[in-house]
């Protein structure tokens, strides 16, 4: 058996999943066994990227002159291994900690289900056409959690992310077939890996270069809810049932800046270069603007939609940084944004099911009553405001070091962006859980996580932040070959 | 193998945290004694270390690699020279003490387990400061530190006023961190390296003069937050909110002064700038004399305390400012010793009065608990500097330093008056007259295990000052010993004993009203009001605009829009959901392959 084969069975084991739930399978025990079962063939292929660098199934993409350019061919190697692993991981997370006997249960997992699948689709495509459409099937089931099952302004806020983001994925498109097109028609073709050789070796024109790569950071920067595309984001996630926001905040939202990483700057790199002072411009917005919005937040959860949106900025620090130390910082705050953001949320959903609110007003002394709660809590807060350890630290002191040279302000505000966060998170933390009990909290009924049944996936995604951030090398070495390419002229 | 030895200190209380962590929260039994026994372990192995000559060719053992990309090369590289051994047989050493009296302390409380393995999380945290062999490193186990601090100030979690102390704590920290980051991303960029056996190299190889003060100056920030120093002081009195035993270790005795344990190691750097040096030395001068100012009329004995550290810590500034490691080292050592044991005294205090801190509310304890007044004067004298007890010795070596510059020489000794003002003021309202409530009148000694390390304590801050500090670690100053200083600020430290003794003797209430110390220069109100205002201010408009903008540009905006979404909110409550998705999907679907099939026919 070829192990190029664990590429389609990746994608085909959530399938089966979505298959037999809608069948009549028990929802969840399906879904967790499926997302179970997919590691497996992830770490065989895993094993091969290792050691050979990469692993590829499908057809030979050089005769690319067809009727139908684009062409279902999977592809795994040191760069989408570190977002593979974070979609195989959150997705078992979010599983894990979603709940039993909700409404339309079926449905719900089937949702959930195919945000993972859409977003191991996206990360594995080498193929532009399956790699924005896997995106697209990824989303739909995550407006539809959020406007069936989310809470509050919850049609409000499905629409209003479908609307966004739609229109982002629209001008992406537009980018990716103007990309397409512009390139010299003999060289046509949709594969990332093929477009990126010839672009090297035959660099578009300037102007060219310029106007794809604004499309592209217009498309996949409201994906990513940079500043001023962003306005879906903090209630999106504040009205998405817990493990959606989890799935699409942690894994999905990655792929804008994946699609960054694999298409603007190997295929536009100067057009990536000129506008890269717009980015700094914006970037700065996400992390000064939003960071001081985050101040304000009363509720936990429009605090948490904020604070995800607000560190994408130091993400993008890293993507004009020029250096492989931010790239590489970049990739691993993706990976540690991913595992905090969704833990956070994890951990915000449990609370709000738990007392009835979260209202952070309405909360207190969480600490005496549900003290496994609040250590996972500190530790979302503790990841997400860069505690040396976990991995988001990792991340940012490899963009910080990377960007210094180039952009010594933007450091300088991406640093400050870190003592904002802190500010807002410590306040929620010490409203939520210090001092005496609030009625929400002391009510009867309210219980801890209760065993290593509950706790698990908050465990998980824990031991994740901690090995990345104790051995970034996992997430940084194996793409380093990588990202090297894209830095070398 | 003793190169080795770093490792095992250090790991020692992180498997202790973890283990503590993990499975034993439910059996505090168990739970303590396997924090005091890796403490103790980690002690031996300090001693050992202590002790061990350096092998030839320098102690080094391997590097564990973190990040090695692209020109930063930041491992977990541990160094062993004399200061650092020096610091950890310190850092463990008393931190074994507050382990075995915190056994006594903290007795009756549930949550010991907890608090056990928070206090060995802290050991680790600070023993990695302590073996850093770079900056990135240090800044790794800086942050664990404030992590630690945090979570033991906050202890008592039903506390408000705990919840409060832990944030301002860490947040306050984090400003000062933001200095240290971008100072030490200055150093990379300017020196290329982070590794501190580099850095005197290439920083005496010339740099232009205001990058190396600006790198020096951010540097700093990490030194005035940790440390407590101005403007960044305000965190340490509030922290007093934590168990005693964590004032005494965390925020008295050794956390503060990695602080300065920073300064001395990035000397190479800051002494290249007299611009550095002076504001160094300035800021330790002003901050000898104001919280000593401030401490004159504090009410709550830990608090008293408190401020002292922030002026006996402003002596190790100084003394870094004036370019004398060695002093301050050794001041830092004994002042680890006094100050360690007047916290450990000042907790038995409360602990005997049932949880009282307001040294109002005690008075009269100098008969129910004999020893713990005994060893509060012994401190008192230690940290008064009175010869021939510890303190004495090391802040004449400081004073010395300052024979040449009067300025600093005035604050530093002036400090010195209040210094021995406030803390006799203490000891009179506390110890002496009649008690003053019911819980003084049936205060008590604590337990042996209470009793046993304050008298060691007791033993050190008479004895430490024999340790020749300066000279273990080669840093010897080249300054002879001033007559002139010597005797000006001993006179000047026991003037400071008369007043005191006259307006405190067999008082009820206080004599002074001063508003301006009883508020502490109102620095926190101006933080408070004018800082943290702006920034809320700042925080509300930015709220108040995404509001507008989500409101104004989606619900109120263009017609189309708002149809638009009308028509959405229609599908998605319509029940026909999954219908409308599949047409959606096979819509986007069949556009684009149609596109792409113009294109590519």
């Amino acid at each position: 058996m070829s192990l190029s084969l664990t590429l389609p069975a990746i994608l085909l084991i959530p399938l089966i999943g979505v298959v037999a739930i809608a069948l009549g399978a028990k929802p969840k025990a399906t879904a967790l066994g499926a997302s179970v079962l997919n590691l497996i063939p992830g770490f065989l292929a895993s094993g091969v990227v290792l050691r050979s660098g990469e692993l590829l199934f499908g057809p030979d993409p050089i005769p690319a002159r067809e009727v139908f350019p684009a062409k279902f061919i999977l592809g795994l190697d040191g760069l989408s291994l570190s977002m593979l692993w974070l979609t195989l991981v959150v997705t078992l997370a979010a599983i894990g900690s979603a709940r039993k006997g909700i409404k339309r249960e079926k449905e719900y997992y089937i949702c959930l289900l195919l945000i993972g699948l859409g977003a191991l689709g996206a990360f594995l495509s080498v193929d532009l056409f399956y790699f924005f459409s896997f995106h697209e099937v990824a989303l739909i089931p995550t407006f539809l959690l959020v406007g069936m099952w989310g809470h509050g302004d919850r049609s409000g806020a499905a629409w209003r992310m479908t609307l966004y983001l739609m229109l982002g994925s629209m001008v992406l498109l537009v980018g990716l077939i103007g990309l397409f097109l512009a390139m010299p028609e003999t060289a046509r073709s949709l594969d990332w890996r093929v477009l990126s050789e010839t672009l090297k070796a035959n660099p578009l024109s300037l102007g060219t270069q310029h106007g794809l790569a604004i499309l592209l950071l217009i498309g996949f920067g409201t994906l990513v809810s940079l500043v001023p595309f962003h306005s879906w984001a903090p209630g999106g996630y504040a009205s998405a049932p817990a493990p959606a926001a989890m799935l699409h905040a942690g894994v999905l939202k990655k792929f804008g800046l994946y699609g960054l990483i694999r298409v603007a700057l190997p295929m536009v790199p100067d057009g990536w270069k000129e506008i890269s002072w717009i980015v700094g411009l914006l970037l700065a917005g996400n992390i000064l603007y939003l960071g001081l919005a985050s101040l304000q937040q009363r509720d936990f959860r429009w605090l948490l939609g904020f604070s995800s949106a607000m560190h994408m900025g130091t993400v993008f620090l890293g993507l004009i940084s020029g250096t492989l130390l931010g790239l590489a910082g970049a990739v691993t705050l993706m990976v540690g944004h991913g595992l905090s953001a969704a833990l956070g949320f994890a951990v915000a959903g449990e609370i709000s099911r738990r007392t009835g609110t979260s209202w952070m007003r309405d909360l207190g002394g969480l600490a005496k009553r549900t003290p496994q709660l609040w250590f996972y809590l500190v530790i979302a807060a503790m990841a997400s405001i860069g505690l040396p350890g976990l991995a988001n630290f990792a991340g940012e002191i490899m963009i910080f070091f990377g960007s210094w040279t180039a952009h010594p302000l933007l450091v300088g505000v991406a640093a400050w962006g870190v003592v904002l966060s802190a500010v807002a998170m410590l306040r929620a933390v010490r409203a939520m859980a210090f001092g005496p009990m609030s009625p929400a909290v002391e009510a009867e009924g309210v219980t801890d996580l209760h065993g290593l049944r509950e706790t698990w996936p908050f465990a998980l995604l824990t031991l994740a932040l901690l090995l990345v951030g104790v051995i970034p090398l996992v997430v940084y070495g194996p793409a380093r070959p990588v990202l090297e390419r894209m830095v070398t002229p | 193998m003793i190169a080795y030895a770093p490792y095992l200190i250090l790991l020692l209380p992180l498997i202790s945290a973890i283990v503590i962590r993990l499975f034993l929260y439910p059996f505090p039994r168990v739970a303590v004694p396997v924090s005091v026994a890796a403490c103790l372990g980690s002690f031996l192995g300090s001693l050992l270390l202590l002790n061990a000559g350096t092998p030839a060719g320098g102690m080094a053992a391997p590097a564990v690699p973190w990040i090695e990309l692209g020109g930063l090369k930041a491992g977990f590289g541990l160094v062993a020279d004399p200061l650092a051994r020096l610091m950890a047989a310190l850092v463990t050493g008393v931190a074994l003490l507050v382990h075995i009296y915190s056994l006594g302390y903290m007795a009756k409380d549930a949550c010991r387990g907890r608090f056990f393995a928070e206090l060995s999380l802290f050991v680790f945290s600070m023993l990695g400061i302590v073996f850093a062999d770079n900056l990135v490193t240090m800044f790794i186990f800086w942050e664990l530190v404030g992590l630690s601090s945090y979570l033991l100030i906050g202890f008592w979690h039903d506390r408000p006023a705990a919840g409060a102390a832990a944030n301002k704590a860490f947040l306050v920290n984090r400003i000062g961190d933001f200095g240290f980051m971008l100072g030490i991303l200055g150093a990379w960029s300017l020196f290329g390296t982070i590794s501190f056996a580099d850095l005197p190299s290439r920083a005496a190889a010339g740099a232009p003069f205001w990058a190396v003060t600006a790198v020096g100056l951010g540097l700093l920030c990490g030194c005035l937050g940790k440390s407590a120093q101005l403007p960044l002081h305000v965190w340490l009195p509030d922290s007093m909110e934590g168990p005693t035993p964590v004032s005494s270790l965390l925020h008295a005795a050794t956390m503060v002064v990695a602080g300065v344990y920073m300064l001395i190691r990035v000397l190479p750097i800051l002494e290249v700038s007299d611009v550095t040096m002076n504001t160094i030395a300035w800021i330790g001068a002003l901050m000898t004399l104001l919280p000593a100012l401030i401490a004159c009329q504090q009410n709550d004995i830990k608090r008293i305390l408190a401020y002292s550290t922030l002026s006996e810590i402003a002596y190790m500034v100084m003394a870094v400012g004036l370019n004398i490691p060695g002093p301050g080292m050794y001041h830092l050592v004994t002042h680890a010793f006094f100050k360690c044991l007047l916290f450990l005294a000042a907790g038995s205090a409360i602990h005997g009065c049932h949880d009282e801190q307001d040294i109002w509310k005690m008075g009269g304890l100098r008969k129910r608990m004999p020893f713990t007044f005994l060893v509060t004067w012994v401190g008192t004298l230690a940290l008064a500097a009175i010869p021939p007890l510890s303190g004495f010795w090391s802040k004449d070596a400081i004073f010395a330093a300052t024979s040449d510059r009067p300025g600093l020489a005035a604050c530093s000794m002036l400090a010195g008056f209040f210094t021995s003002f406030f803390m006799l003021r203490m000891i009179l309202v506390a110890f002496d007259g009649k008690p003053r409530t019911e819980n003084a009148k049936h205060a008590h000694e604590g337990p042996p295990v209470m009793v046993v390390p304050m008298l060691i304590l007791a033993v050190l801050s008479v004895f430490g000052g024999m340790f020749p500090v300066a000279e273990f670690l080669g840093m010897k100053p080249e300054h002879p010993h001033h007559a002139w200083t010597l005797w000006v600020s001993l006179i000047v430290a026991v003037a400071g004993f008369l007043p005191a003794h006259f307006l405190y003797r067999d008082v009820i209430k206080d004599p002074l009203h001063l508003a301006l110390l009883q508020g502490k220069f109102y620095v926190d109100e101006f933080y408070q009001r004018v800082l943290v205002a702006t920034q809320d201010g700042l925080g509300r408009l930015a709220d108040a605009f995404e509001g507008w903008v989500v409101r104004g540009f989606l619900v109120r905006g263009s017609g189309v829009l708002a149809r638009s979404a009308g028509q959405g909110l229609r599908l998605v409550q319509c029940g026909q959901v999954q219908f409308y998705a599949a047409v959606f999907i096979l819509g986007v679907m069949g556009v684009i392959g149609w596109l792409l099939w113009k294109v590519a026919a």
